[in-house]
């Protein structure tokens, strides 16, 4: 008998078991490894806070788990985070057991990683070691040393030493990285590797670090054990002389006659001047970087997963030979259900990976990394974040079905509460559906979010009452009836900073424009050049009205993730967008907007509609009225300060999880 | 039109960096005095060790702009430097002198030019880097793509 899920034989060949020597794998999927955390010690321990984390990964149902890169070197010339863990002695062995453990104990293969960050290293010295001194073009890492052929030989021992420990731990094999321009990157890359020896010039000499690393590490850890080398099928760096598409391709065959196990296909640098896994890429737009691979190299196993993040499109690759293993990362960071949801036939259950990037921004700032869409993120050893069932059950009412409401209704709900959400308008998603309209990164993505909503509601047999606005009139009829407020009402533009209007001047509000209720004029000035603002200038730009950005501050995207500015700062250069900035609108008219800039300078602008998109309020008027109505009143996300998406939706989670 | 920046070379061209340098110096006034801002074009850069480059150094009475020895990015005498190719120079200069350093920000931004830090992260940040390069419309932090 078939005992197969219903989901596993819809995606069979995603779903299909493999061998590899003495291995049987479950499936061909492979956790990419994607958990530099930065949640461990300074001196390189894994700390429960990670061991918890990994057990979630561990449980992920993926064939192959790779576990997060450590670094082999004891000077820490390699180490690329400030707490990344280490494996250079056998003194971190004991942890590095329970995670391979883990990994088994649910069925998957083990993988460790091993990475020298080479010039994105060096974090905790003051400088970073690479095959040729080229300078930093992010400020974040540390200026370049060159590496000497003694330290070259020191390095791959070091390696193969790493490699020797991850087996006697437990592992099954190892992997090296050059993803994002580590040290195998920049020995691979002529945009780094300048050196006359015989580490560079042609590529066969630049390939050569990478080939005695394979050889030294096959040597150490024997045949019986996987190395899996991460290569780029692309760098995006040939622009500044890094290697061609062509170029990686020969490195990839050098790896495979050198007797690699399997190469995972990787894309672009750390710095590369172009984007390879942000919101901006679409999904799918690698893939054919693997496929190329694959051709070229048939008896290779390639995995590959780079903005990819979904099953049913891994699947349909590997149907067609594209690649053998799917590789995941931030999909599984976003839901690490998604495998089981898949094989169950459940994925429009998926929380997506919205290719946010708030886990990898935040390493820049030396902070943990944390998931958007999965708040739960590296907070798995806090029983506080978990959804466990109340002690007391109640009845809960919640304002506002914008994520804020919605993650707190979902966790409420599964927590055995009853749960009612009310909005005044007449869909659920409050005003992420305007911003999802108006997006142009992927639309699709913002929207996701909005639909998981919609259908866990119905799952989890949420009440959700729409075009119903909670005043405290309503609030006297339901007197009562709920034993928790929860204000999550979002916020609004501050009618207080309106500029004035007369001879017919009308300021619309942004969000009826993104949100299609009023549409827009030819000529547009738009108020306010923060996300909103920027995001519906860019948009209604692209739709061929004309707009001009006019900002109170010195710059434009105050409010705009520090690692997102430089997204809308290319739009707004590629849309030819005018922006005024250190200038205010003082009136509006029926076909103009009056601005005055810091040096008191008075201009008129023509337009025939002024979109307000500036400065947010909370909506927090209810508050006050409830307090004297309901036992007990909360209030989250933009109502209790405006500060988007990733608040909103960890607000509401963690609400959730304890009243 | 006299001479243009490819004919005259980088270093011939002193008066136009000079003129940039001034038309910056808003810019430069957010940082520390003796903060130094280089710019060295490919042609020049092959020279090394005997090139030179253009350096433009912060101080009270704004930038002043003056050619210095280029050994190699090891010791550049410059906490961040733009390196611009040869084809780029003319674009760079033809965007005319009132648009200062902000006429590198686009070609850093197609990937044709390219921007080194040279000195620390704390270094950059306590000269002041961090304002001056959003004041020419580059994050400082850099993009995560
Ligand atoms: C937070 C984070 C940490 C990562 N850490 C590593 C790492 O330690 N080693 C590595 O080779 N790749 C690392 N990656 C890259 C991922 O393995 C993966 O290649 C990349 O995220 C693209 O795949 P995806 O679109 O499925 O996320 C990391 C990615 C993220 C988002
Ligand atoms: S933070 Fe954003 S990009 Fe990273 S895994 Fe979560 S949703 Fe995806």
């Amino acid at each position: 008998m078939d005992e197969r899920k219903a989901g596993e034989k819809k995606l069979k060949h995603l779903f299909e078991p493999v061998k590899w020597g003495r291995f049987e794998i479950k499936n061909r999927v492979k956790y990419g490894a994607c958990c530099v955390s930065n949640f461990n010690t300074r001196d390189g321990f894994i700390t429960p806070r990670e061991l918890a984390r990994t057990k979630v990964i561990a449980e992920t149902g993926a064939g192959i788990i790779t576990n997060q890169g450590a670094y082999p070197d004891p000077l820490g010339e390699g180490k690329a985070y400030f707490s990344q863990v280490a494996l250079f002695d056998d003194k971190f062995l004991p942890q590095f057991e329970t995670i391979a453990r883990y990994i088994h104990d649910n069925g998957g293969m083990a993988i460790q990683q091993i990475l020298h960050a080479g010039r994105y290293g060096g974090i905790d010295l003051g400088y970073c070691i690479q095959p040729s001194v080229v300078p930093q073009t992010l400020p974040h890492f540390r200026p370049p040393r060159e590496i000497t052929k003694e330290q070259i030989r020191e390095t791959i021992k070091q390696h193969a030493d790493a490699a020797k420990r991850a087996i006697k731990a437990g592992f099954d094999g190892t992997e090296i990285t050059s993803f994002m321009g580590y040290l195998l990157a920049n020995f691979c890359s002529p945009f780094t590797n300048k050196r006359n020896d015989e580490y560079g010039g042609s590529v066969e000499n630049r390939g050569r670090f990478m080939r005695e690393l394979i050889s030294e590490i096959k040597e150490a850890q024997g045949d019986d054990y996987m190395l899996v080398a991460r290569l780029n099928g692309a760098e995006l760096m040939d622009k500044w002389g890094g290697n061609s598409e062509d170029e990686c391709l020969e490195l990839m065959k050098m790896a495979g006659d050198a007797g690699i196990d399997m190469i995972s296909v990787t894309v672009g640098w750390q710095e590369a001047p172009e984007s390879s896994i942000g919101r901006d890429v679409p999904p799918g737009h690698w893939n054919r970087l693997a496929a190329r691979a694959k051709k070229e190299l048939p008896n290779v196993p390639i995995a590959f997963g780079v903005r990819l993040p979904d099953p049913v499109m891994a699947n349909a690759c590997i149907e067609k030979g594209d690649f053998d293993y799917w590789e995941v990362c931030r999909p599984l960071l976003a839901d690490p259900q998604l495998l089981h949801k898949a094989a169950e036939d459940r994925l429009e259950e998926t929380r997506r990976c919205i290719g946010s990037l708030n886990c990898l921004s935040r390493l820049f700032r030396d902070l943990p990394y944390t998931c958007t869409m999965n708040p739960a993120l590296g907070h798995e050893v806090e029983p506080e974040y978990h959804i466990t069932p109340a002690a007391v059950k109640k009845r809960i009412m919640i304002i506002g079905a914008g994520p804020a409401g919605m993650e707190c209704a979902m966790a409420a709900k599964q927590r055995g509460h009853e749960v009612t959400v009310f909005d005044r308008e007449d869909s659920i998603g409050g005003l992420l559906r305007g911003y999802a309209a108006n997006d142009l990164a992927n639309r699709d993505d913002m929207l996701s979010v909005v639909r998981h909503y919609e259908v866990m509601a119905k799952k989890l047999g949420i009440e959700v009452k729409l075009g119903v606005e909670v005043t405290p009139k309503l609030m006297r009829d339901l007197l009562h009836q709920f034993d928790v407020a929860i204000v999550a009402a979002g916020a609004r533009n501050d009618e207080n900073m309106r500029p004035k209007t007369a001879d017919g001047g009308v300021l619309t509000d942004a969000y009826e424009v993104a949100l299609g209720r009023i549409k827009p004029g030819k000529k547009v000035v738009v108020i306010g050049g923060g996300r909103i603002g920027l995001t519906l200038a860019e948009s209604l730009t692209d739709q061929g009205h004309e707009a001009i950005i006019v900002e109170s501050s010195k710059r434009v995207g105050n409010d705009v993730a520090p690692t997102w500015k430089w997204r809308h700062t290319s739009w707004i250069k590629e849309l030819k967008i005018p922006v005024m900035t250190s200038t205010r609108v003082t009136r509006v008219t029926a076909s103009s907007a009056t601005v005055v800039n810091a040096e008191g300078e008075e201009k008129e602008l023509a337009a025939d509609m002024v979109i307000y998109a500036a400065p947010q309020k909370p909506n927090q008027e209810v508050f006050q009225a409830l307090q004297w109505m309901v036992d007990e009143v909360h209030m989250i996300g933009d109502a209790m300060a405006p500060r988007g998406m990733t608040s909103a939706i960890h607000d509401g989670y963690r609400l959730g999880c304890r009243i | 039109m006299g001479q243009t920046v490819t004919d005259a070379g980088l270093c011939g061209a002193l008066q136009r960096w000079r003129e940039m340098g001034e038309a910056s110096r808003e810019v430069f006034a957010a940082l520390e005095p003796g903060a130094r801002v280089g710019l060295i074009s490919q042609a020049e850069m092959n020279q090394a060790p005997g090139a030179r480059m253009v350096v433009w150094q912060a101080g009270p009475e704004g930038p002043t702009t003056a050619l210095a020895p280029f050994a190699g990015f090891a010791d550049a005498p410059a906490d961040m430097v733009f390196l611009v190719p040869d084809e780029a120079l003319d674009e760079v200069a033809a965007a005319g002198p009132d648009k200062g350093l902000g006429a590198l920000e686009g070609p850093v931004r197609s990937g044709d030019a390219m921007l080194f830090y040279i000195a620390p992260k704390g270094d950059l940040l306590d000269a002041g880097y961090e304002e001056f390069m959003e004041r020419l419309g580059f994050g400082f932090l850099g993009a995560c793509r």
